[in-house]
């Protein structure tokens, strides 16, 4: 038997992930125990973690795989200053100090860290470090439904990689052609997402969600000054305009000249300008991305393609692939951001060093992505009333009847059920659920419950058989990673006078059945909700459905900004009586936030207290 | 794209070759660590004397003084020099920015397949 952990860590979202025989038995992300998000420390307490759901020891693995190879990126880095200089001087000496006075060495740390988990029962296995791009083509291949695809993996920067297309086909991936550093879509869309104000390696979603208010009339100048496309997909940018090779800096002055003004700081409004430049990159990175999916599936010789890396969390890219012809089918990974790397290269070394064979049953291997830890229902009483909460425990039946009830006359609803999802998205796990019929859902949930921009769209999740009657998606989207518009017959007329309105006043039009989720282009991010992934959450789906006659749901993740999203039950708890959510169901506890101790809703304490390494602000490809 | 390095890739490497020589046989007998000194020297004779000289020249014979025997400073220097021609080479195939006239930027990575 052959168990591999897999570890991503060190920059942002640290992870793990425990494959056993080529079985995904387990993964997480350190900042839903350590409560810090995008945590980039050791992922000691997710190791922890995947050990104890397999009831393992660490002497049990037989190897732990780095996802990326840190003498590579070293030497990339270095590279970087020699192109740069004397310009890099600044970032050198940072550099300097941590590689040559801190003795900065990964493998060392990683092998001391590992060490220190089980001391009792040491690690007795191989350390061995992956790649980055290889580990994301593995995390999108090995899962995937597919016995062979063309495997795209688009990101900032791995090692010196920063766009790859590959070829897979049973246990084997070939890499077929590759760009590298410093030319990145990646690095570009987070230029653009700090220009605007938003922070790197976060807010690449809001820059994504601000697109539809704008017009694209800064895609042509992006296109002429900054990238240089192929019609075969490959690009090259114009270094001149960009920082990333010298600072801390995305971008320099002449980028922001090219921009009509100086870039956005986080407290500023965001203005017609800003969305303007959100919409004009959106437009470019589709552009590009549909061209790397042509010769993705040309190259490779496969109309099915597998995406992975950063930029492929881009749903609206990625619903216009769907949609392009291009190819038959598409499978992205879940989590296809650098925690992803962690299932990926554990993937990679298990096919390469066993020579297994893979079967593709035609359904993905990433069960749902509920692949975090699960909790008890006798675990779940127990703290709730460690925390003085108030709760009811009632039947399945009952219990899925009265949150549908609840929903339909318009609570909000923390669902915390059964195993904690794997990436980015919450996909009905740890999730907030509302009824997206109402008008002012969205504003009442980005205020009073999330905390965060009102510009935010809400994504919808829906009964995967009644999917296409409400939204142009064919076929099925689990993880809430393709956007689609809405059907026509779902959309209502708007008055004259919303044809003048501009910017953040198309927020709160009544233009769809499901305004909540309705971005204002007609556009949603969708989730599809099957009874084998979901049963809970598609009972609820179906209930609900039977209420109001509408099969759909808002579902965002049970957090609040710049909170990662909840873990355990007391985490929930903790959540819940900080904002203004009205319910939470935990297994099968109903608390109601009116039967909760006053002392509690008066004075909520902090989810968590923070306990691992707040990841870097500055540009980690220098670092 | 950039097919030959230019005389400025050629005046940086040749002075990191120097420095990095120099470094290694000005240092001083003390205990080796040798792939971090390799590097220190690499590195830091590379961008400091062409960027700051006045500021970091020292520190880079520091990490020099790592070195042991004549010896190790001399792989020290060699390994420098073979560090620079990995990356001179390296530079021209990736070369430094945007050819309109190209036909494509993708690079080959069919030498790279992970064994079946």
């Amino acid at each position: 038997m052959s168990k591999i952990i897999g570890i991503s860590a060190l920059y942002h979202d640290s992870a793990a992930a425990l494959v056993i025989d080529g079985d995904v038995v387990a993964a997480a992300q350190e900042e839903r125990f350590s409560r810090v998000k995008h945590d980039a420390s050791f992922p000691a307490t997710a190791i922890r973690y995947c050990l104890a759901q397999a009831r393992l020891r660490l002497a049990d693995i037989d190897a732990v795989v780095f996802y990326e190879n840190p003498a590579l990126k070293r030497e990339r880095q270095i590279d970087a200053f020699v192109r740069s200089a004397p310009h890099s001087y600044k970032a050198y000496a940072r550099f300097a100090r941590r590689i040559f006075v801190e003795r900065d060495d990964i493998m060392a740390m990683l092998d001391e860290s590992i060490a220190k988990i089980d001391p009792i029962s040491p690690f007795r296995g191989q350390l061995v470090a992956g790649s980055h791009h290889a580990s994301h083509a593995a995390s999108a291949f090995y899962p995937s439904p597919f016995a062979e695809a063309a495997i795209l993996t688009v990101d900032g920067v791995g090692e010196w990689e920063t766009t790859s297309i590959s070829r897979g086909a049973g246990n084997r991936i070939d890499k077929l052609k590759t760009i590298h550093f410093p030319h990145s879509l990646g690095l570009l869309y987070s230029a653009f997402t700090a220009y605007c104000g938003f922070r790197v390696n976060d807010g690449e979603y809001k820059l994504m969600g601000l697109a539809p208010y704008g017009t694209p009339r800064y895609a042509t100048r992006i296109r002429d000054s900054l990238i240089d496309l192929k019609a075969d997909g490959s690009f090259r940018l114009d270094l001149s305009y960009f920082d990333y090779l010298t600072s801390d800096r995305m971008f320099n002055e002449a980028f922001a000249a090219l921009f009509d003004g100086p870039p956005r700081r986080r407290e500023d409004p965001v203005t017609q300008r800003h969305m303007d430049v959100a919409a004009s990159i959106q437009a470019v990175t589709e552009e590009v991305l549909l061209a790397l999916a042509a010769e993705a599936v040309k190259a490779a010789g496969v109309r099915k393609l597998c995406l992975a890396g950063g930029v492929a969390l881009n749903c609206v890219a990625n619903g216009k692939i769907l949609r392009s012809g291009l190819v038959d089918a598409i499978w992205i990974q879940p989590a296809a951001g650098d925690a992803g790397g962690a299932l990926g290269c554990a993937l990679k070394h298990y096919y390469d060093t066993t020579g297994a064979p893979r079967a593709a049953t035609g359904q993905d291997a990433m069960r749902g992505a509920r692949l975090g830890p699960a909790y008890a229902q006798e675990l779940i009483e127990d703290e709730l009333k460690k925390l003085g909460a108030v709760f009811e425990v009632l039947d399945e039946q009952v219990l899925i009847a009265a949150t549908a009830q609840a929903l339909a006359v318009g609570e909000t609803v923390a669902w915390f059920d059964g195993r904690m999802e794997f990436g980015p998205r919450a996909l009905g796990g740890r999730s907030i659920l509302a009824d997206p019929r109402r008008l002012d859902m969205q504003r009442q949930l980005n205020l009073k419950v999330k905390f965060r921009e009102s510009f935010r769209p809400f994504a919808p999740i829906v009964l995967a058989e009644e999917a296409a009657k409400w939204f142009e998606l064919e076929g099925e989207s689990p993880y809430m990673l393709i956007v689609a518009p809405l059907r026509a017959e779902h959309r209502k007329p708007l008055p004259p006078e919303a044809e003048t309105k501009t910017g953040m006043d198309k927020l709160g039009l009544d233009r769809a059945t499901i305004p909540a989720v309705t971005h204002v282009d007609y556009s949603a991010r969708v989730q599809t909700v099957d009874r084998e992934r979901n049963p809970r959450l598609y009972a609820l789906l179906r209930t609900f459905a039977q209420l109001t006659g509408t099969p759909v749901l808002v579902n965002t993740s049970f957090n609040v900004n710049d909170e990662p999203i909840v873990c355990t039950p007391a985490d929930a708890y903790r959540c819940f009586v900080k904002t203004e959510l009205d319910r939470l169901v935990v297994g099968r506890c109903v608390l109601e936030r009116k039967k909760q101790p006053p002392r509690q809703i008066a004075a909520p304490q902090p989810v968590r207290a923070a306990a691992g390494a707040q990841p870097d602000d500055s540009i980690y490809t220098l670092y | 794209m950039t097919t030959r390095p230019s005389k400025l890739d050629l005046a940086r490497g040749g002075a990191f070759v120097l420095l990095a020589t120099a470094a290694g046989l000005a240092a001083g007998p003390l205990h080796a660590d040798l792939a971090a000194a390799l590097l220190g020297i690499a590195a830091l004779g590379l961008v400091l004397l062409i960027a700051a000289p006045a500021v970091m020249a020292p520190l880079g014979l520091y990490f020099a003084r790592w070195l042991d025997p004549i010896a190790d400073r001399l792989v020290a220097a060699g390994a420098a020099l073979a560090y620079w021609l990995v990356i001179v080479p390296r530079r021209w195939r990736t070369g430094r920015g945007r050819d309109r006239a190209a036909p494509s930027y993708w690079i080959d990575a069919t030498d790279n397949r992970t064994p079946s």
